[in-house]
């Protein structure tokens, strides 16, 4: 297993790994603006470009990257940053349809592809076709800073400089041309600048429980409750009504001394970690106390409005004694301080124990959370000594390398799959300038789509029970076997045959010389056994004779 | 020669003489590891190839058999054993198929013959399977032998399809050059099957050559199928093929429900003709695809020839899903706005919104058919959406309306009204299953915000209903005094049944063993409505009555089957669960149903609801402590400061969150004395005044600066603020404590006189709105959005 990172500053672009030395550099990857760089299944990654309508795609597999643009994407004008909503057609959920599973095809692109332009115009494209479903003109007033979706895709949620946070469902912006948000939520009074989501969410926003964090340069990070959302449900049909009711709940808020650029959660929501220009800070949302209490500063509270408490740094020296009970009393938390540098993009890793951090000067500080130490400091390979500019993206994908290293001794295992696609990568359905007409019926819609080839492993599929072949499941295959026997053994013109098979074998396998041989042991035996006869005979008689003199 | 394991010698000797167990044994010792081993490769391994070789060419059928398995096996877990001699065995059971296959009837007819065949076509697949993607392997041996297989195979496939055809969608998968010499004789003789006895194979049968059929077409068409010669040049697309193929079933829908509208009146519906319409009806570019099917003989004055007709469909639907839900070794261009038409028609072909023609109107025979031939025709556009919707997933999101207004369609409604005609959803009770799963497809897909509400309502109404046979046998078992024709009626599903007693005579039966007579609901229907409900459930909040039933349902049904079987199907623990975690618009929960029903089971869920884990508890302890503290704290205040402090406090939260127009109530109503402020919690009694001021103090100020400049940077709030605590934190004393009230009075007047005036006449939320709003155009923005609502 390792995580590969893709880390992207304003003139550079590289691939490099957490727990491995390797690094790629994208060639002709500048970018200006945050979250514009997005992973598109497994193998594309996306880059918007600065100044340019373009969107440069690179190829990034764990095993093979490749430093050059694969393809580039014409847009019909500069966007600054993209999300891709999953597909998750559910043959892929490991349910079986048909009687059968299915492995992930080749050419796996989600589904949608959003991209905001500065007038935080929203573009919506379907990735298979190229086509374009919509354009929100004006979702936000001013530029878009982060588009995430989530709840498998069933929301879209962007934040943008007009300070307001918006909450979309994905169905409305695909099948509406004038899509409404599910909920605005603007308790911002400057831009917001990042937001994270809960990673783990139930099957609905009614009961999951999900959480959305906000930073913004007004210094606060706001934490809402999304399954307060959809209170009143479906049955309410007025518009108004139901705007009215969709409010997220506002959880807590916190406030730093300095404006916050960005935020990471924790995968399990213990922590959120905050990117100022003062450097990180670490927030544990389960606050200890004096003793043993512990306070969970995300607790739903009676008023709609949560409750607000400010950060403070905990003090460098050892020596004040710090009492948090009354620090708590007047809503202050002491939150812990990473790296005094100017952050401004951060990412924790898959196990919570490493954080990454983007600073202003294009590096990435992989640092344990643990002890705040810096592990190593990644920096674009690049030789031209221009402005690297600071750190616009990180992405942190996990990828498992027992396939590589088995692999490495044997063969390719996609060799077949790999003959068709020449340079190692599909190209992509261009994305189209005009949006699709959903008035006009007689459109085709073709999706380039492929599904995936069907399991071959060992599945609990009695039907292929009959094909089922030794390697996949041994046991099967004798029970197979041994069925299958019956059909010989029961007939009766062929049991003479099996019945004295050693008979068989013996007339078959015995040639000339070892029939001598045999001949000769079993005269050998005889003999011996003739000897042994005479021998008790013998005896016998000797005795047989004593007992009549006796008995005369 | 070998430390551990048999000697392969003996082994080998055991192997020609094995039966039964020994015979097996001998397999699983072959698949020992330690004959992997180049040591052995001479000597050992050359030794039992001679031996399986001799089994194989043995002109006795059970040693042949033997000699096929011991091959599959060694082969299997010996690589060494396959890369040097799989070919020679390979060879061997070849030979040996193409025998039998030249003496097919007479070698086939009795069961140790076709046990044979079958295991000579299995071991050749096993064979292929191991050598496939071993270059050398499969240059030097597959590939040649497959240029003989195939063909025999393709022959063998015309007797043996269930056998065969797997192995043959394999092969054009995989081998698609290799096949490309016999793509024409495999073609004919599957489409000669499809075409005269399809509907006579098994559904499994059915699937293969459809899904064989489709396969045909990875191979690129050949160079006499192109007409136009001078677009040769153009870099054709990988599957051009496919796409071929794809539209050559395509085409052939349109003519079909072009039939249907000589029994419905598609002109009553615009809608439906114009969709009809846009159908497909050119062949791919140039591409021809030879049509194989014949021409339908339908004559309406012999209504049974109408069953063609769904027939027909279903074949064309079963073609299409196989060309777009079979994986593909290249990505494929599926057009699914087309496929979408094709189903959307398809479904529409219905009597609720079209009259049957008039003139066909009399003939009674004729109109039951058409009623039967209908819903067949319509659920065949519901599959193909299914699995469409499998495999295409969000693909068809922005259609999902569409979809959703389309299964209404397929809903039988009673003539003439709008309600749902219950008994015919009994008869058509597979069939709805299906559209539940499509309904729950295309809504695991949406949120929670949906225009298409009513056929979602109807179908939870059915999904209810088709759950309810127990409450059915309940109402005849109660009303015992029924006459024998509304017992019948009642018990509508089983009219055959009872017809065949009343030819028989004695009908005693059915008065004394109604039971005999119910089906049981399988629990397979069960799982199917369960999920549906429980996808619903937790998407939205149901009416009253139906959340009610859905409770009874799944509480009475689950004590029913835990009686029955002694434990709860997981679907029903799964709603159940669900049914706790959305109460809907109950004020009651089933909580400790839920629980009592599932009392010996370990539901981890419904353990963590009621004993939740770790800090949570803490965090409990804390804040209770904290609010009991509080309760004195405001004894207290109440005591010195008449409440003043603590309504001000409030008040000026309140506005805090811009919530103004509270504040012009608050100043009117006499202060509420148990005001709840959890979010003070205090530690320390003696300083809880102290504490309680400051807060109020500092919230009063953040009170003016956002009345007064309304947009003041927070930062320099938050400055201010810890100015402020600083200040309160230093001066601790009485007058402090007594200026404090007059200042927020000053401020809450202030408030009042500005805000209050503005928006009186304005309901509240409008008003939150416009102030949360920052100064940016907002305002625009709002209007807009409340005019589109008005809209």
């Amino acid at each position: 297993m390792n995580e590969q990172i893709i880390f992207t500053t304003n003139s550079t672009g590289s691939i490099t790994n957490v727990h491995s030395y390797e690094q790629a550099n994208l060639r002709q990857c500048t970018v200006a603006s945050k979250n514009s760089a997005v992973r598109v299944g497994e193998k594309y990654l996306f880059v918007a470009q600065a100044q340019k309508a373009l969107i440069h795609v690179y190829s990034a597999a764990y095993n093979n990257q490749r430093e050059s643009v694969e393809q580039r994407l014409p847009l019909p004008e500069k966007v600054n940053c993209l999300e891709v909503v999953e597909n998750n057609a559910s043959i892929y959920s490991g349910t079986k349809s048909n009687g059968s599973l299915h492995n992930l095809p080749q050419l796996n692109l989600p589904y949608l592809l959003l991209a905001s332009t500065e007038s935080g115009k929203l573009y919506i494209w379907e990735l298979n076709s190229g086509i374009l479903l919509n354009v929100k003109l004006a979702a936000h007033y001013q530029a878009i800073t982060k588009i995430k979706s989530i709840m498998n895709g069933k929301y879209i949620i962007t934040s943008g400089k007009d300070s307001r946070v918006i909450i979309w469902q994905t169905n409305d912006l695909v099948s509406q041309d004038e899509p409404k948000p599910v909920a605005i939520l603007h308790d911002h009074t400057l831009p917001v600048t990042d937001f994270e989501v809960s990673s783990v969410h139930g099957d609905n926003l009614f009961t999951s429980g999900v959480k959305l964090y906000t930073v913004s340069k007004d210094s606060t990070l706001r934490c809402y409750d999304l399954s307060t959302l959809v209170n009143q449900g479906n049955n309410k049909r007025g518009t108004r009504q139901r705007r009215s009711d969709d409010t997220a709940q506002l959880l807590a808020t916190f406030t730093l001394p300095y404006p916050i650029d960005c935020i990471a959660l924790d995968p399990a929501e213990r922590a959120v970690y905050l990117g100022t220009q003062v450097g990180c800070y670490s927030l544990p949302l389960f606050y200890k106390l004096n003793g043993n209490k512990i306070l969970n500063l995300l607790q739903p509270s009676s008023g709609n409005q949560g409750k607000i408490y400010s950060l403070i740094e905990e003090p460098t020296d050892i020596s004040t004694k710090i009492n948090k009970d009354a620090l708590f009393a007047k809503n202050q938390l002491i939150c812990n301080k990473f790296l005094e540098d100017s952050i401004v993009c951060l990412k924790v890793s898959m196990d919570g124990s490493i954080l990454l951090l983007g600073d202003k000067h294009g590096r990435v500080h992989v640092t344990e959370i643990f002890s705040k130490q810096v592990l190593k400091t990644l920096q674009s390979l690049t030789t031209s000594q221009t402005m690297i500019g600071e750190v616009t993206n990180i992405l942190l994908s996990t990828y498992s390398t027992v396939d590589n290293e088995k692999l490495a001794l044997t063969m390719n295992k996609n060799n077949h799959n790999n003959k068709n696609s020449t340079g190692g990568l599909e190209k992509l359905p261009a994305l189209q300038r005009v949006i699709l007409d959903k008035g006009q019926a007689n459109q085709s819609h073709d999706v380039w789509y492929q599904i995936g080839e069907e399991y071959e492993g060992q599945t609990d599929d009695h039907a292929k029970n009959s094909m089922s072949s030794p390697l996949n499941n041994l046991e099967e295959y004798l029970l197979n076997v041994q069925s299958e026997e019956i059909a010989f053994m029961d007939h009766t013109g062929i049991s003479s045959d099996i019945i004295t098979p050693k008979d068989q074998a013996q007339a078959t396998s015995t040639t000339s010389s070892n029939r001598q041989e045999e001949i000769d042991t079993l005269n050998e035996k005889v003999t011996t056994l003739t000897k042994a006869y005479t021998d008790l005979r013998e005896i016998h008689e000797k005795l047989y004779k004593e007992h009549q003199q006796l008995q005369e | 020669m070998s430390v551990k394991g048999i000697s392969m010698t003996s082994l080998v000797k055991e192997l020609e003489i094995a039966t039964g167990n020994d015979f097996q044994n001998v397999l699983k010792a072959l698949s020992s590891s330690t004959y992997v081993d180049e040591k052995l490769l001479k000597t050992d391994l050359g030794l039992l190839n001679a031996k399986i070789l001799k089994l194989l060419r043995s002109n006795k059928e059970y040693e042949v058999w033997k000699g096929c398995h011991a091959a599959s096996m060694i082969c299997s877990f010996n690589a060494l054993f396959l890369l040097s001699y799989g070919g020679q065995s390979l060879n061997a059971v070849y030979a040996k198929l193409e025998h039998m296959l030249n003496y097919y009837s007479s070698t086939t007819n009795t069961s140790q013959g076709r046990t044979l065949l079958k295991t000579l076509v299995t071991t050749t697949k096993i064979l292929m399977d191991l050598m496939r993607n071993k270059p050398t392997l499969s240059r030097e041996c597959l590939v040649p032998k497959l240029k003989a297989i195939i063909p025999t195979l393709i022959q063998l496939s015309r007797y043996d399809p269930e056998l065969c055809l797997p192995i043959l969608r394999d092969l054009l998968f995989k081998h698609s050059t290799t096949f490309k010499p016999y793509v024409n004789k495999f073609r004919a003789s599957l489409t000669e099957q499809i075409a005269t006895g399809y509907h006579h194979f098994p559904k499994e049968v059915q699937q293969l050559l459809c899904s064989n059929y489709a396969y045909l077409h990875l191979i690129k068409l050949q160079a006499q199928n192109v007409q136009d010669e001078t677009e040769a040049h153009h870099r054709a697309y990988h599957d051009e093929a496919w796409r071929a193929g794809i539209f050559s079933i395509l085409v052939q829908f349109k003519p079909i429900i072009k039939l249907c509208s000589n029994i419905l009146d598609f002109d009553q519906d615009k809608e439906l003709s114009k969709l009809f319409e846009l159908l497909p009806s050119d062949q791919y570019k140039d591409y021809k695809i030879e049509e194989f099917l014949p021409p339908l003989k339908l004559d309406l004055n012999a209504p049974f020839t109408l069953w063609e007709l769904p027939r027909r469909i279903n074949l064309l639907v079963d073609l299409l899903t196989s060309f777009v839900t079979q994986p593909t070794p290249f990505p494929i261009r599926v057009p699914i706005g087309t496929i979408n038409f094709i189903c959307e028609t398809l479904v529409s072909v219905s009597t609720k919104y079209l009259p049957v023609k008039r003139e066909l109107r009399r003939d009674q025979d004729l109109n039951a058919i058409i009623a039967d031939i209908l819903p067949e025709i319509q659920f065949a556009g519901i599959t193909l959406w299914r699995d469409m919707l499998k495999s295409y997933g969000k693909c068809f999101l922005p259609m999902s309306d569409r979809i959703l207004g389309s299964l209404e369609v397929f809903i039988p409604f009673k003539p003439k009204s709008n309600v749902v005609d219950l008994e015919t959803c009994k008869l058509l009770e597979e069939k709805l299953l299906n559209v539940f799963e499509v309904a729950n497809l295309v809504l695991s897909n949406v949120g929670h915000r949906l225009n298409e509400v009513d056929s979602i309502l109807k179908l939870v109404e059915i999904g209810l209903y088709l759950t309810e046979d127990t409450s059915l046998i309940e109402s005849i078992f109660d009303n015992k005094p029924l006459d024998k024709k509304e017992a019948i009626i009642s018990q509508n599903k089983n009219k055959t049944k009872h017809k065949k007693d009343n030819k028989a005579g004695a009908i005693t039966d059915l008065y004394t063993n109604y039971d005999q007579f119910l089906t049981k609901t399988s629990l397979r229907k069960f799982d199917e409505i369960n999920n549906f409900l429980s996808f619903i459930i937790s998407n939205w909040r149901l009416g009253t009555s139906q959340q009610i039933q859905t409770i009874k349902y799944s509480v009475s049904r689950s004590l029913q089957i835990k009686e029955q079987m002694g434990s709860i199907p997981p679907s029903f623990v799964k709603l159940l669960r669900l049914l706790v975690l959305n109460p809907g618009n109950e004020r009651l929960s089933i909580l400790p149903i839920a629980i009592s029903l599932l009392k010996a089971s370990n539901d981890v869920a419904f353990d963590l609801l009621c004993h939740p884990r770790l800090p949570m508890g803490i965090v409990h302890n804390a804040k209770k402590l904290a609010d009991v503290e509080e309760d004195d704290e405001k004894v207290i205040e109440e005591g010195t400061y008449h409440g003043v402090e603590d309504d001000g406090a409030e008040k000026a939260h309140s506005s805090y969150n811009f919530n103004i127009p509270e504040i012009g109530d608050d100043e009117e109503t006499v202060p509420i004395p148990n005001l709840e402020n959890p979010s003070i919690p205090v530690t320390n009694v003696e300083n809880e005044t102290k504490v309680f001021k400051k807060r109020s103090a500092e919230e009063v100020e953040q009170l003016e600066t956002e009345l007064s400049v309304k947009r003041t940077k927070v930062s320099e709030q938050s400055k201010t603020k810890e100015e402020i605590i600083e200040e309160q934190i230093i001066a601790d004393n009485e007058i402090e404590k007594e200026l404090q009230p007059a200042v927020e009075r000053v401020h809450e007047e202030a408030a009042k006189d500005e805000i209050v005036e503005k928006n009186e006449q304005e309901d509240e939320d409008e008003e939150d709105e416009e102030f949360e709003i920052p100064e940016i155009h907002l305002s625009e923005y709002e209007d807009d959005e409340d005019a589109e609502s008005d809209n």
